[in-house]
This record gives structure tokens, C-alpha cells and sequence, in this order.
């Protein structure tokens, strides 16, 4: 089962502005990619597109050749997952309820009820969120929510996961094991995209970034690549240095007073 | 608002609330039933049925013919309108993600009940039940739409609730003014257009409407499930593979059938679609089969009751039902109202 997402030249005009232009991307399953980028620079509505909520103006995005604007919800609940940056929205369900949504999708499968709340119960764990299994989502703080909705998207276990800033409400050990997660989602053939706001978070786990500026593709490729001093400097408005992470094998990212 | 309720118990208070809703109803109807001008007793009861069912071979008596012919027809409308105004109570407030949203409240069936006169007029003397009960349920089937298009240009709950209140009230006043201006003995009183009243329960109309209030309580158990999912936003319910606007359209038609048979038989009842849904879901939790399922129940128990009270308490003189259930049901609704008020602030 390999995945393929295709961007070609897709662009996004809302309300007279344009939030994306010509944007052009390929992600294979084994990937974890990082969308970066300063505030409105279109990283959302990037993700909103590939997951189909948002029917681009210009250009297509496909998973598989499948037109993600124009396919069924039910098909396009088995393709791809989504993970909003509320994790998941205020409801009266209990988190086990809603970790079990994620199977909503192959209601109709020829899956056994037993494998269907063993997967649940493995998606719950690996996000530690088993304790708070039976605890309504109305009573958990935002990272607690953030790590259901994460969950649920294992729990839907689709060969692609679009994650909009998974880590914004974690503590720091949390924000590294869902990094870890993702990784591991992609090592076994997924194809991961995240956008992120922690630029060291995205350099230390991300195969490769997206950077993002007023609705344009600044840079993609290795992190090394992306994260330089000139192109942060330039793109966030603020003095930056990268260095070589004393442990990692990935460039740690520092901000700078202002000259 | 929502307290935590365990996986064991909310077991056994399922089983408990069915076993005990459908134990009142039963009981309500029996006792429905025996009670009334003709005094009977429950061996009267048996007899009826015996006699009418084919395994009595006695001659019919009196109160045989008013048991099977006026108070049978009648418990069962009774059960039949409260369970139609349960499940779409239910429903509505699911799809339109508001716990007021209620068959009264935001406008069907007012809606509903402009169209089954509609049906009256358009029949020649003698009337067709079936094309009173389908244009009500036409009519109950345009609100539901209608109130689907305002819920998505307004985002604010109460602005929701007051534009289907002034969609029920503009639809009352019509309504209103036909049936005083016509002025026939074919169209039921301006009464049972607002507070709703069964003394019109015939076989006849029981069997047209049936058809309209099952179908539409099966279909809404069938979509009970994606109906939870919608209660994560309608993105989210998306993303789970719930094609969302096929589906609510779907839901909502089933709602103004049911409303639409439910108004047909037993005019315009307030606050039962309203009030049993709100008890049940503190009982039950938030997951819809039960809900919708022990709504109907519970729908059916609450009209049954009422209605006994009705034509009992002031007897020869008739108390409109509707009366009856807004007479219980406006406080339960207003401690709910000032309860969500107080844990939300």
C-alpha cells in the first residue's frame, strides 16, 4: 500500500485574496513533512486542501488520483485523517466514544468488533490518553484534547495524516513522543504532513519542509536545507542564527535580539 | 453540563430507564383505557379484545364497541403522536447541535399543521386523511429545510431559536386566520392547531398517520449513529466519512414526516419534543440510539398521560392536551434553562 499526494500548481482565492498560489508538491507514504512558516502564510488552508475542505480555485490536489475536491467523504475517511489545532472540538462524548469514531469508517468492513476496540484501545495508550478513557471531553485541558484527536487519528488508521499544529498545546516530553508517533506512522508507509510552529520540533523529526510565505512555496527540501539564517531572517521578520543541535544530526534554530 | 457517567452504569440505566418507560406506558395506556364516562373495569377490557380479536365468540356489548372504537384508537394516537414528537424532539436537537431545537419551537410543526389544512381543503367533502397527513408532512419537511438554510447563515443558538419561533408564529397566524374565516365543521377548532387535543381519533386517521410517524422513527434510528458524530461539528463528522449535507438533509426530512403525522393526528402538542429528549439525555448520556430510542418511549408515555388527564380531570368538559403538557413541561424546560445558564457562566 504506497500513497502518493499530488499538488499541482493548486492555488486558493478567498474573499478577493489570494491565500495560496501555484503550489506544486509531491508527498510519498514513508514521509513526514513539515509545513513552516510565519503567521497567514497559508499553512492551514494547505492542509484544508489536501484534506478536502476546501475546493482549491486553481490547479488539483489528488491522493491516489483521487480528486480530493470532488471524492465521496466516506472514500476520502479511508484515505486521509485530520488532526485540527483544537485537537478535538467541545462535545458531550466520552474520550473512548470518540477515539472509536475513528473506526466510523469501516463501519461496514468485514472487521471483527473485537479488533475494531483493539485499535482504539492501542491508539488511546500509545497517545496517554488510556487514563482519561472514560472522562468526557468537555472536562480535559486543550493538550489532553489535542492527544485524543490524535487518537482518533490513529485509530482511523489512513495511509495519509494531515496534522495542523499537533504539538501547539503539549508539554515538551508530549510534543516529542507525538513526534515520535508521527514518525513511526510514516515508517510504516504513511505519508505524514504536519504544519508546525516549533521550527526546532519540525528539524529535529521531518524528513523534509515545506516554508511558506504569503501563500508561496519560499523553499522545500532537507531541514538543513530550509532552515538558514538569511531565509528565516527574511521570511519571520526577525533575526535568526541555525546551528549545527549539539546531539541531533539536525540544525537547532535560535533567535536573535534585534540589531 | 455534562456530568461523567460510567460505562457500567450508564448499562444499567438504559435497561432501567426502558424497562421503566415502557412498564408506565403500558400501564397508562391500560389505565387510559378503563377510565372515562362509560365506567369499565378491566375485565370489560379483556372482553373487548376477546370479542374483537376473534377469540370470544359473545355478542357485542356496549362497552365493548367503546373500548374498541373511541378509547382504544385514542391511547394509541396518543402513544403514537408522543412517540413521533420524541424522536424528531431528539433529532432536531442533534442536527441542529442545540438543545432547544424542538418541533414546536423552531417552526415545523406549526408548519406541519398549515398544511394538513391545506390537505382539508383541497379534499372534497369527506376529506382523504392520507392527503392531509402527506401535505403536513410537506409542510413539516419545508420548515426543516428552511431552519437547515438559517442555521447556516446564523452561527448564534438563540438567533436560531427565535427566527424558527417567528416561523412558527407567522405560520400559526395563517393557519389562524383560515380555519376562523372558513369556519367549517370539516376543519378541527383553531384550538387543536395550537394546544393539539386526540378526541378526533378514529381508526381511519390513526391507520393514515401511522405510516408517516414509523417510517420516520425507523429512519432516525438507522441514522442515529452518524447523528453522534455530527456532535463533533460537521467538519470533524466530514473527515469521519459522514457525507454531511446529504445526511442532515435526510434526517431533517425524516423529521418533518414524523412531525407531519404527528400534527395530522394529534394537531400541534408543545414541549413533549422538547422536554423528553433534555431528562433522557441527563439519564442516558449523549449517544443518539438510546436517546432516540427512549425518546420515543418516553414521548408516547407523556402524551398518553396527559391525554388521560385531559379528558378526565374536568370531565364532561375536554382540557386541550397541549394544555396539559406545557402546564409540566414549560418549568422542566425553564430549570433546565436557568441550570445550563448557571454551570456555563
Amino acid at each position: 500500500m504506497s500513497v502518493t499526494i499530488r499538488m499541482e500548481s493548486v492555488g486558493y482565492r478567498a474573499g478577493g485574496r489570494t491565500l495560496l498560489s501555484d503550489v506544486t508538491l509531491i508527498v510519498a507514504g514513508g514521509e513526514l513533512l513539515g509545513i513552516v512558516g510565519p503567521n497567514g502564510a497559508g499553512k492551514t488552508t494547505l492542509l484544508r486542501i489536501v484534506a478536502g475542505d476546501l475546493h482549491p480555485t486553481s490547479g488539483r490536489t489528488t491522493i491516489n488520483e483521487r480528486d480530493t475536491a470532488s471524492t465521496k467523504a466516506q472514500e476520502l475517511s479511508q484515505l486521509r485523517a485530520f488532526l485540527g489545532p483544537q485537537g478535538v472540538s467541545d462535545n458531550p462524548f466520552t474520550v473512548r466514544d470518540v477515539v472509536a469514531m475513528g473506526r466510523h469508517p469501516y463501519r461496514r468492513a468485514q472487521i471483527d468488533l473485537k479488533d475494531h476496540d483493539l485499535i482504539v484501545e492501542l491508539a488511546m495508550e500509545r497517545t496517554d490518553v488510556a487514563h482519561l478513557a472514560g472522562r468526557p471531553i468537555s472536562s480535559l485541558s486543550t493538550g489532553e484534547r489535542q492527544r485524543v484527536g490524535l487518537a482518533r487519528v490513529l485509530a482511523q488508521d489512513t495511509p495519509v495524516m494531515l496534522l495542523d499544529e499537533p504539538t501547539s498545546a503539549l508539554d515538551i516530553g508530549h510534543q516529542e513522543s507525538v513526534m515520535r508517533i508521527m514518525r513511526a506512522a510514516a515508517d510504516q508507509g504513511s505519508a505524514v504532513v504536519a504544519v508546525l510552529h516549533d521550527l526546532n520540533l519540525a528539524a529535529a523529526h521531518a524528513d523534509r519542509l515545506v516554508l511558506l510565505d504569503r501563500g508561496r512555496v519560499q523553499v522545500a527540501g532537507a531541514p538543513s536545507d530550509v532552515l538558514t539564517d538569511d531565509i528565516l531572517t527574511v521570511v519571520y521578520r526577525q533575526p535568526m542564527r541555525v546551528i549545527p543541535h549539539p546531539e541531533r544530526d539536525c540544525p537547532l534554530v535560535l533567535t536573535l535580539d534585534e540589531k | 453540563m455534562t456530568e461523567r457517567i460510567e460505562v457500567g452504569k450508564l448499562r444499567t440505566r438504559r435497561s432501567l430507564g426502558l424497562a421503566g418507560l415502557l412498564v408506565a406506558l403500558v400501564g397508562l395506556m391500560v389505565s387510559g383505557m378503563l377510565m372515562g364516562s362509560v365506567s369499565v373495569g378491566v375485565r370489560d377490557l379483556m372482553h373487548a379484545f376477546g370479542v374483537h380479536l376473534g377469540f370470544l365468540d359473545e355478542p357485542e356489548r356496549l362497552t365493548d364497541s367503546v373500548l374498541w372504537a373511541i378509547r382504544l384508537p385514542r391511547v394509541l394516537a396518543g402513544a403514537l403522536v408522543g412517540a413521533g414528537l420524541g424522536v424528531t424532539g431528539a433529532a432536531l436537537q442533534g442536527t441542529f447541535r442545540n438543545h432547544m431545537a424542538d418541533p414546536h419551537l423552531v417552526g415545523l410543526a406549526p408548519t406541519a399543521g398549515l398544511g394538513a389544512v391545506a390537505g382539508i381543503a383541497l379534499t372534497p367533502a369527506g376529506g382523504s386523511p392520507i392527503l392531509m397527513m402527506f401535505l403536513a408532512a410537506v409542510g413539516g419537511v419545508a420548515a426543516a429545510l428552511l431552519m437547515r438554510r438559517i442555521a447556516q447563515q446564523v452561527l448564534e443558538s438563540t438567533q436560531f431559536l427565535l427566527v424558527g419561533l417567528a416561523l412558527g408564529l407567522g405560520m400559526l397566524a395563517w393557519l389562524g386566520a383560515i380555519v376562523l374565516a372558513w369556519d367549517s365543521p370539516r376543519v378541527p377548532t383553531f384550538t387543536f392547531w395550537v394546544f393539539g387535543g386526540l378526541s378526533g381519533s378514529t381508526w381511519t386517521m390513526l391507520t393514515a398517520a401511522a405510516p408517516f410517524i414509523i417510517a420516520a422513527a425507523v429512519v432516525l434510528l438507522v441514522l442515529a449513529r452518524p447523528l453522534d458524530l455530527l456532535a463533533l461539528g460537521e467538519t470533524e463528522a466530514r473527515h469521519l466519512g459522514v457525507d454531511v449535507d446529504r445526511f442532515v438533509r435526510v434526517v431533517l426530512i425524516a423529521c418533518g414526516v414524523g412531525i407531519g403525522g404527528a400534527v395530522g393526528l394529534g394537531g400541534v402538542i408543545g414541549f413533549v419534543g422538547l422536554v423528553v429528549p433534555l431528562i433522557l439525555r441527563r439519564w442516558l448520556g449523549p449517544g443518539h440510539r438510546w436517546l432516540i430510542g427512549l425518546s420515543a418511549v418516553g414521548g408516547a408515555t407523556m402524551v398518553v398521560a396527559a391525554d388521560t388527564l385531559a379528558r378526565t380531570v374536568a370531565a364532561p368538559v375536554e382540557i386541550p392536551v397541549g394544555l396539559l403538557t406545557a402546564i409540566v413541561g414549560a418549568p422542566v424546560f425553564l430549570w433546565f434553562l436557568t441550570r445550563a445558564g448557571r454551570s456555563a457562566a
